[in-house]
């Protein structure tokens, strides 16, 4: 029992030193960003002719309901140079024909650009008007599929991947861009803040006014996406050491993507992959970069509200938190890598990957001691109390800088909720997403589930990643 | 193994409580500062909107501080917008009530984010009052506030010539922060275009080339065709596709030679070569078919493709080089061919 409580001290005191590190790191750098927010130059160039121009690329699958509503929502967003690019990823539910009929597409020749492999287009169909909108209609083979084929056929220099039921506010593209206007040469990746749908009042596409979930699992989601939001992606991208640019909302160079091989088809995480791919190509080829977090564009979607979604979601993240260490494995406490070998992969492996393992079995140890008499139950309530009141300091930390800065929820009942459900979670929720993840850890694990996985589209996917879940050890 | 761990768990405690009570603090503290701003700032835009449609009424004095905050951050909002008599109407009232004075003297504060403002504010205001001021703001350690001033000076009728003083900032910040200085550039675009020529000389650095090259073409600044095509012969790729974009965008047909060149150069990134292409065509002289017919045959995809696109601009030359090119035996050139045609 001694061995095993030091090894959860040691581990919790690293715990504690790299997330609070990483929170105080957060709060330097939104103060930054808020104080680059007077500077109207780089605003001006990104609503010039010299805004560098974006492709946002949606792939769709089985999306026939809400196409329509977010094509065009996409289609006013405030940006110069813009085109969408919609890949129908071999739907059943007639998701083409609506973008046929209500944007009055007809069938063009296309070539298909050869840079990076996809299954094999159908048809390529444009508005007969000067709508700038691409439909791409292809043979279903799943989100990272899609999105290499969007790419391939972007015409322009920056791609823009979301998910069909994202929305995105107004002026994201805007804020999204502004870090390759600022470093053109350096920046390869932006992402920006995504947050939970679930209760807001949306018309058309749009969301109309911004309000809290009724539900309680989104208000738990909610939860964990201001702490990993605030915390922990603003944190690790002002170390460049940021692992994950959600596969909801993020904008890439596309000649950088391509040359790195576009997203992998053959496992679930591509969107930490790839991230995690693009920081190996670019130190492995010596070339400065940075992939960087804005905090404040925001992309609303929609989170799971049954505990069956969520668990499929968090089983999901888990694999591909696994799967994106067991391919770059050669980067973890690898010095060449910098932040993201020395600091940012050890941290995904130490604290998300194995975060579950260790919590769950020093409930079952501490139990098991207490019962025989091994451990006091001082100790292990105290144990339960630091482990609950760091958690707390995390999230209020989060809630802090967001409350700070931008103040999406300004109502007291919205705070008050807020801090509700970041208290209530320690008591069952947590431990509940440590077994789901624990499920992901066992599906990779399993003989033949590696390297065997089939695709069937991302009907309900909901690609936000693995660090949405700061959990506690 | 209790006390240490009893400690830090008093410890956490009294973080969590003080993490609370400081966003409750702040909370309450902002709330009041937002009310009082909601309630103030109706006022304020009707009294600035009056002043500025009838030129004889008087303007609104702000007192308070409550009150001239608000009312800074309505007519800097309005000063972003408006154009003509009615800016400088409203530029003079912010120096009469002393907003340009405050600026200035905030321009020397050691607190960063009051610099910025305090740039930006007079890079807004303009006007022989802010000039000095905007000098010396080029040589502050922070580069927003420098590249802010730069931008400001360049917009700034009553600066004189500037010009000089604006390039020797904006050297060392073309590199440091290029973002800020593009923004300087296209300032100098819109405000003083023979500025820019002096960008792109050969004796200007790699980086502010390739932005005056880009601000040149995106603001069909023709008078600077004949450097943009000195900058097409240059070993920079970056600057020579930028200059190339910029050839077409401006439909220089002397620069029809230098773009050929660069087209054919296999030395030459694709960059270079796919945006010479592309120039040729929108700048429409026939005497490129039988290079862009040759890269359409033997070129790679991108290269192909821009090439197809610039054929099919060419007029009647260029589609027939297109139609010829449906006969070919690969099937890539053929579909080219005739998405070219098609459109």
């Amino acid at each position: 029992v001694n061995i095993y409580v030091t090894i959860v001290f040691a581990y919790f005191l690293a715990f504690v030193l790299v997330h609070t590190v990483v929170l105080v790191l957060a709060g330097f750098e939104l103060n930054r960003h808020v104080g680059r927010g007077s500077e109207t130059g780089l605003r001006r160039i990104v609503r010039s002719p010299l805004a560098p121009p974006i492709s946002v690329l949606v792939p769709a699958y089985n999306e026939s309901a809400g196409i329509a509503d977010s094509v065009r929502s996409l289609l006013a967003l405030e940006y110069p140079a813009l085109e969408i690019v919609v890949v129908n990823d071999g739907s059943t539910d007639g998701t083409l024909d609506r973008l046929i009929t209500v944007f009055d597409l007809r069938r063009v020749e296309r070539p298909t650009p050869p840079f990076l492999p996809h299954a094999a287009v159908r048809g390529v169909y444009a508005p007969r008007g000067r709508l700038s909108l691409l439909v791409v209609d292809k043979e279903n083979g799943g989100k990272a599929d899609s999105l290499n084929a969007g790419i391939n056929f972007a015409a322009y220099p920056l791609v823009c991947a979301i998910d069909a039921d994202s929305i995105l506010e107004q002026d994201a593209l805007v804020k999204t861009a502004l870090p390759f206007v600022d470093d053109p040469k350096r920046t390869i990746a932006t992402g920006g803040m995504i947050r939970v749908a679930n209760g807001c009042r949306i018309e058309r596409g749009r969301v109309l006014e911004a309000r809290l979930p009724r539900a309680v699992l989104p208000m738990f989601q909610v939860v964990e996406y201001l702490r990993a939001f605030f915390g922990a992606r603003t944190g690790w991208s002002a170390l460049n050491g940021l692992l994950i640019v959600s596969g909801a909302f993020g904008l890439f160079r596309k000649d950088v993507v391509i040359a790195a091989g576009g997203y992998r088809t053959d496992i679930v995480g591509e969107d930490i992959e790839l991230v995690v791919r693009l920081h190996r190509t670019m130190r492995d080829q010596r070339t400065p970069y940075r992939i960087v977090y804005v905090p404040d564009p925001v992309c609303w979607t929609e989170a799971p509200e049954t505990a069956r979604v969520l668990r499929l979601q968090r089983r999901r993240w888990h694999r591909g938190s696994l799967e994106t260490l067991l391919i770059h494995k050669r980067m973890l406490f690898n010095p060449r890598y910098r932040t993201v070998g020395m600091l940012a992969l050890p941290s995904l492996l130490l604290f998300d990957v194995l975060g579950p393992v260790i919590e769950l079995s020093g409930y079952a140890v501490a139990t098991t001691a207490w019962i025989l008499g091994a451990l006091s139950p001082e100790t292990f309530a105290l144990f339960l109390a630091v482990s609950v009141l760091y958690g707390l300091f995390l999230t209020l930390g989060a809630i802090a800088l967001e409350d700070a800065t931008f103040g999406r929820h300004p109502g007291w009942d919205d705070l008050g909720r807020v801090l509700l459900f970041a208290l209530g979670e320690n008591a069952g929720y947590r431990q509940l997403l440590h077994l789901w993840r624990l499920e992901g850890f066992w599906q990779l694990v399993r003989k033949g589930e590696w390297g065997a996985m089939e695709r069937t589209g991302f009907a309900g996917a909901d690609v936000v990643g693995p660090e949405a879940e700061v959990g506690l050890p | 193994v209790n006390v240490v761990v009893a400690a830090a768990a008093a410890g956490l405690a009294g973080g969590v409580a003080l993490i609370a009570v400081t966003l409750v603090a702040a909370r309450l503290v902002g709330g009041l500062h937002r009310r009082r701003r909601i309630d103030l700032r109706p006022g304020i835009e009707l009294a600035l909107g009056t002043f500025l449609v009838d030129e004889d009424a008087e303007a609104l004095t702000p007192e308070t501080r409550a009150e001239r905050d608000v009312f800074r951050a309505v007519a800097l909002e309005a000063l972003t917008e408006l154009r003509g008599a009615e800016r400088a109407r409203l530029a003079a009232l912010l120096v009469r009530l002393g907003f340009a004075d405050e600026a200035i003297h905030a321009l020397g504060a050691r607190r960063r984010s009051a610099r910025r403002q305090a740039a930006e504010a007079l890079a807004l205001i303009g006007g022989a009052e802010t000039v000095s001021a905007l000098r010396e703001g080029l040589t502050d350690r922070d580069a927003i506030v420098r590249g802010t001033c730069a931008r400001g000076l360049a917009e700034n009728d009553a600066a004189g010539d500037i010009v000089g003083t604006i390039l020797r900032a904006l050297e060392r910040d073309a590199v440091l922060a290029p973002g800020g200085a593009a923004a300087v550039v296209l300032a100098l675009g819109g405000h003083r275009p023979a500025a820019v020529g002096r960008l792109l000389a050969p004796n200007v650095g790699p980086e502010l080339r390739v932005l005056a090259a880009a601000v040149a073409g995106e603001l069909r600044l023709s008078e600077h065709a004949p450097l943009l095509r000195a900058c097409v012969e240059d070993d920079d790729d970056d600057l020579a596709a930028r200059a190339a974009r910029g050839l077409g965008l401006i439909g220089d047909s002397e620069a029809v030679p230098q773009l050929l060149e660069a087209l054919r150069d296999n030395g030459r990134s694709a960059d270079v070569r796919v945006a010479s292409a592309g120039a040729l065509g929108s700048i429409g002289d026939v005497t490129a078919v039988r290079a862009l017919e040759w890269q359409l045959r033997e070129s790679g995809w991108s290269l192909r493709a821009s090439a197809a696109r610039g054929l099919a601009l060419l007029g009647s030359p260029g589609v027939d080089a297109l139609r010829r090119a449906l006969d070919s035996k690969r099937e890539d050139v053929r579909v080219q061919a005739y998405v070219a045609l098609e459109s």
